[in-house]
C-alpha cells in the first residue's frame, strides 16, 4: 500500500495570515463607514483591524517576491469574532472580508501566481450565533435541530453564564456550541462544506482541533469526498502532540508540526526563551536542549510518520495560537535566524507567520495577531534572511525531498546532511556563544566531496584530501550562526 | 629446517601481498564512494526526479508513478544493487579480516560505515518482507537476543504479517546517523517499508562487535 501525498506541498512555502491583521483595501463589497481599531494599536481580544480578501489580493506580489507559494488563511467565514473561529455560516465569506466575491478574486488572482490557497475549516464546532444553533436558543426543545448538539437539559444558556449552560461547548466555552457528529445529518452538512469550498477552487483544508472529533471514520470520509473532487487538496490538521494516530495515510496529510517547532526553538533560543509566553507548558520550547538531544528529537520525530507524510508536514516557528518567536526570545534575533535556518532545511512544508518576516514581534494572544507593520518598520535584515533561505529551498530539492543524516552533534554544534541524488548539502549550525572550528569526518558523508560553496551563512571551510587519514574538513562557525554549503563531488 | 623456512616465506609473502593490497587498494575512495551512493538509492524504481525551472511547472508536477510493484527480491535492480554490493570491486573486501584491526582509526570508521549502511539496507527486507523471526534473530546481537522472549517475538511478527501482508516495496532509509555522534557508539536509523495492506516504520540501530554489524535495536514503529 503506497501513502499518497499532495506533491505540491513537498515544493511549498506557504505563509499563514490572519486575515483581519494582514492588509486591507477598500472596496464597494465591504461597509463603509466602519469604525475599526487604529491599524498599529495594540490588538484587543474583541477589535477589528479592517483587514480583508482585498487587501491580500493586493499583498500578492510581495509574496511571490518574498518566494511564497502558498497561502494559508485562518477562517474567513461569516462570524462574530475578529479571528472568526467562531463561524455563523459556512457558506458565506465574512461581508467585512469582501464577502464570496473577494475570495473568488483572491483564488483567481493567487492561482495566477502559482499560489495555492488553503482554508482553516472549523468542524469541530460553530458560533452561538449558529442560525441551526439559534433556532435553539429561539425554540428550546422544539427547534428541529436539537440533535445537532451537544444538548444535555433545559434551559440552553448561550449568554447567561450564571446559569448552567447545559449543552457542550468546545473546552467548556459556551461560545462554541460543538456539534453532535454522531448525526448522520450533521456529518453530510460538514462534508458538504468541505466539498463545496474544493469545488470553488480552495487547495486545501487546515483544521481545526480535529482530534476533538472522535468519530469512527470521521477523517477517513472527509478525505476519501475531498480528495475526490481534487486528489491534491492538501488536508492539514491542528494535532500538536504525536499525531501517529490520523497520519496513516487515511486522514491527513500533515499536521501542523508543533513538535518540530519545540525542539527547534529549545536548540537554536536555549535560555533565551522567555516562559512567561509558554501557555501551554507541555508544548514549550523548554528545557534548552544540546545538540545532542535535538539531533534524537530530530531522529525521533522522523521515525513517527511515514516519509511522504514527513514531506508534506506544516513545520511552523510561531502562529495565531503562540507567542512570536521574536517575542519569545526577547528580541533575540540570532535565536530567530537560526530557528528559521533550521526551518527551511527540515523534511516538510515551511510556513511563515505573517510578519514574522519583518520582525513583527508579539506575545500571546491577542498580542500575536497585531497588525502587519508599515514599510520603515520592517526589520530588512531578517527579511533577507527569509528571501535567501527561501531562494535556497527552491532551488534544491534535496532541502525539499532528500534523506536526511545526522553527521555531528556536540555541545551547541549541529551538523547535518540532507541529499537527493546528485544534490548534497550540509548544514552546519552553531548556536554557542563562541566561535568554534569542528572537524568533520568525510567518511561520515554518504557521498564523495571535492569542493564546498556556502550558499548561505559565514561558515568558512578547509579541507585536506592528500591522504585518506586526513580526510577531514574543518569547519570554522562563528558564534550563534549558520550555514549552508553545497558539496560538489 | 627447510620446512620451517618455507613456512616462513609463504608467510612473508603472504603479508606482503595483504599490504600491498591494503595499501594500493584501499586509498581508491572512488570505488568505495560509488558503492556508498548505490547503497543509498532506494530499492523501487521511480521516474527520474528533475528539478523544475518553472515554478508553474513545479507547482502543477504530479507524483512520481511508481512502475509495478514487485517482491524484493525479484526486483533485478536490487538484485544487480546486491551483486554489486557483493562483488570482488568493494575496495574493502580485499582486505583480509585479520588485517582490519590494524587499520587506521579513519580507514576502520568509514569501512564500518558503509558496512553498517549495506548491512541494515540489506538485513530489513530480509527480515521484514515474509516477517521472518528467525532472520531477526540471526542478525541480532546476543544481548538482544537474549533480552527477546522467542514466543513473543514470532506472535508479534505473525500478527504483523496478519496485519501488513508481505512487502512489496522496501523504500530505503530516511534517516542515518551515529547513535552517539562522538563516540560513535552505532548507528541508528529510519527506514520504510510498504506493505500489501499498509506500511511500517522501522527504527533501530546497529552496533560492531569485533568484525561483524549487528542490530541491537529493532522495533517496527507504526505499523499499520
Amino acid at each position: 500500500m503506497q501513502i499518497y501525498t499532495p506533491d505540491w506541498v513537498k515544493h511549498a512555502v506557504f505563509y499563514q495570515i490572519f486575515p483581519d491583521r494582514f492588509a486591507g483595501r477598500s472596496h464597494p463589497s465591504i461597509p463603509s463607514h466602519v469604525q475599526w481599531e487604529p491599524w498599529q494599536a495594540p490588538p484587543t481580544l474583541q477589535g477589528y483591524k479592517g483587514g480583508n480578501l482585498w487587501g491580500i489580493i493586493d499583498r500578492l506580489d510581495y509574496l511571490v517576491d518574498l518566494g511564497i507559494t502558498a497561502l494559508y488563511l485562518t477562517p474567513i467565514f461569516q462570524s462574530a469574532c475578529n479571528h472568526r473561529y467562531h463561524t455563523h455560516d459556512y457558506y458565506q465569506v465574512d461581508p467585512i472580508l469582501g464577502g464570496n466575491e473577494a475570495l473568488t478574486a483572491l483564488l483567481t488572482a493567487a492561482h495566477d501566481r502559482q499560489i495555492k490557497v488553503v482554508l482553516d475549516g472549523v468542524f469541530n464546532h460553530a458560533s452561538r450565533g449558529f442560525f441551526f444553533f439559534n433556532d435553539i436558543l429561539e425554540n428550546g426543545p422544539y427547534s428541529p435541530w436539537v440533535d445537532w448538539f451537544r444538548v444535555e437539559g433545559w434551559p440552553v444558556a448561550a449568554y447567561q453564564g450564571n446559569q448552567p449552560a447545559n449543552y457542550l461547548g468546545w473546552s467548556g466555552n459556551r461560545a462554541l456550541p460543538q456539534f453532535n457528529h454522531d448525526h448522520p445529518d450533521v456529518r453530510e452538512y460538514i462534508m458538504r462544506i468541505a466539498e463545496y469550498w474544493v469545488e470553488q477552487g480552495i487547495d486545501g483544508w487546515r483544521l481545526d482541533v480535529p482530534n476533538e472529533i472522535k468519530v469512527p471514520g470521521f477523517w477517513q470520509e472527509f478525505r476519501d469526498r475531498v480528495k475526490a473532487i481534487n486528489p491534491e487538496a492538501y488536508i492539514v490538521g491542528e494535532i500538536w502532540d504525536n499525531a501517529q494516530p490520523w497520519l496513516t495515510g487515511d486522514q491527513f496529510d500533515g499536521v501542523m508540526n508543533y513538535q518540530f517547532r519545540q525542539a527547534c526553538i529549545a536548540f537554536t533560543a536555549g535560555h533565551r526563551v522567555d516562559l512567561a509566553y509558554t501557555t501551554q507548558p507541555a508544548y514549550a520550547p523548554s528545557p534548552a536542549l544540546q545538540a545532542p538531544d535535538y539531533d534524537q528529537r530530530i531522529q525521533d520525530l522522523l521515525s513517527w510518520y511515514p516519509w511522504d507524510i514527513q514531506l508534506t508536514q506544516l513545520n511552523l516557528l510561531s502562529s495565531h495560537d503562540t507567542a512570536r518567536l521574536l517575542s519569545m526570545v526577547h528580541m533575540d534575533y540570532s535565536s530567530v535566524e537560526l530557528a528559521t535556518l533550521l526551518l527551511f532545511t527540515f523534511p516538510g512544508a515551511p510556513c511563515i507567520y505573517y510578519g514574522d518576516e519583518v520582525g513583527l514581534p508579539g506575545g500571546i494572544d491577542p498580542d500575536c495577531r497585531r497588525s502587519f507593520p508599515d514599510k520603515q518598520d520592517w526589520h530588512l535584515e531578517l527579511q533577507t534572511v527569509h528571501k535567501q533561505l527561501i531562494q535556497i529551498r527552491h532551488a534544491h530539492p534535496a532541502l525539499r525531498m532528500g534523506q536526511y543524516q545526522g553527521l555531528y552533534a556536540k555541545d551547541q554544534v549541529y551538523i547535518f546532511s540532507r541529499f537527493l541524488d546528485e544534490n548534497r548539502l550540509i548544514v552546519a549550525i552553531n548556536c554557542g556563544s563562541d566561535a568554534v572550528s569542528t572537524p568533520l569526518d568525510l567518511s561520515l558523508l554518504p557521498y564523495p566531496i571535492s569542493r564546498v560553496e556556502v550558499l548561505y551563512g559565514n561558515a568558512s571551510t578547509a579541507h585536506s584530501t592528500t591522504s585518506i587519514s586526513k580526510n577531514l574538513i574543518d569547519f570554522h562557525l562563528p558564534a550563534r550562526q549558520g550555514s549552508i554549503l553545497l558539496v560538489s563531488a | 629446517m627447510v620446512l620451517a623456512g618455507l613456512l616462513i616465506g609463504v608467510l612473508l609473502t603472504v603479508a606482503i601481498l595483504c599490504i600491498f593490497l591494503v595499501v594500493l587498494v584501499l586509498p581508491n575512495r572512488e570505488s568505495f564512494i560509488a558503492l556508498q551512493q548505490h547503497a543509498h538509492k532506494p530499492q523501487r524504481i521511480e521516474t527520474e526526479f528533475r528539478e523544475l525551472n518553472d515554478l508553474q511547472a513545479l507547482m502543477e508536477r504530479k507524483q512520481p508513478q511508481l512502475v509495478e510493484v514487485r517482491p524484493w527480491h525479484d526486483n533485478a535492480e536490487y538484485l544487480a544493487l546486491k551483486a554489486d554490493i557483493q562483488s570482488e570491486s568493494h575496495a574493502y573486501r580485499h582486505v583480509p579480516s585479520f588485517l582490519r584491526g590494524f587499520m587506521p582509526k579513519s580507514w576502520r570508521k568509514a569501512w564500518q560505515y558503509s558496512e553498517s549502511l549495506t548491512y541494515v539496507n540489506n538485513s530489513i527486507p530480509k527480515i521484514i518482507s515474509n516477517w521472518d523471526s528467525r532472520e531477526l534473530s540471526r542478525q541480532c546481537t546476543p544481548t538482544l537476543l537474549q533480552a527477546t522472549q522467542r514466543d513473543s517475538l514470532e506472535k508479534s511478527f505473525a500478527d504483523l504479517l496478519g496485519r501488513c501482508g508481505r512487502m512489496t516495496t522496501y523504500q530505503g532509509i530516511k534517516y542515518f546517523g551515529l547513535a552517539n555522534l562522538q563516540e560513535g557508539s552505532g548507528w541508528q536509523f529510519v527506514a520504510q517499508a510498504d506493505f500489501e495492506h499498509g506500511w511500517a516504520i522501522i527504527t533501530g540501530r546497529v552496533i560492531w562487535q569485533g568484525q561483524r554489524c549487528r542490530f541491537d535495536h529493532f522495533s517496527i514503529s507504526n505499523a499499520v
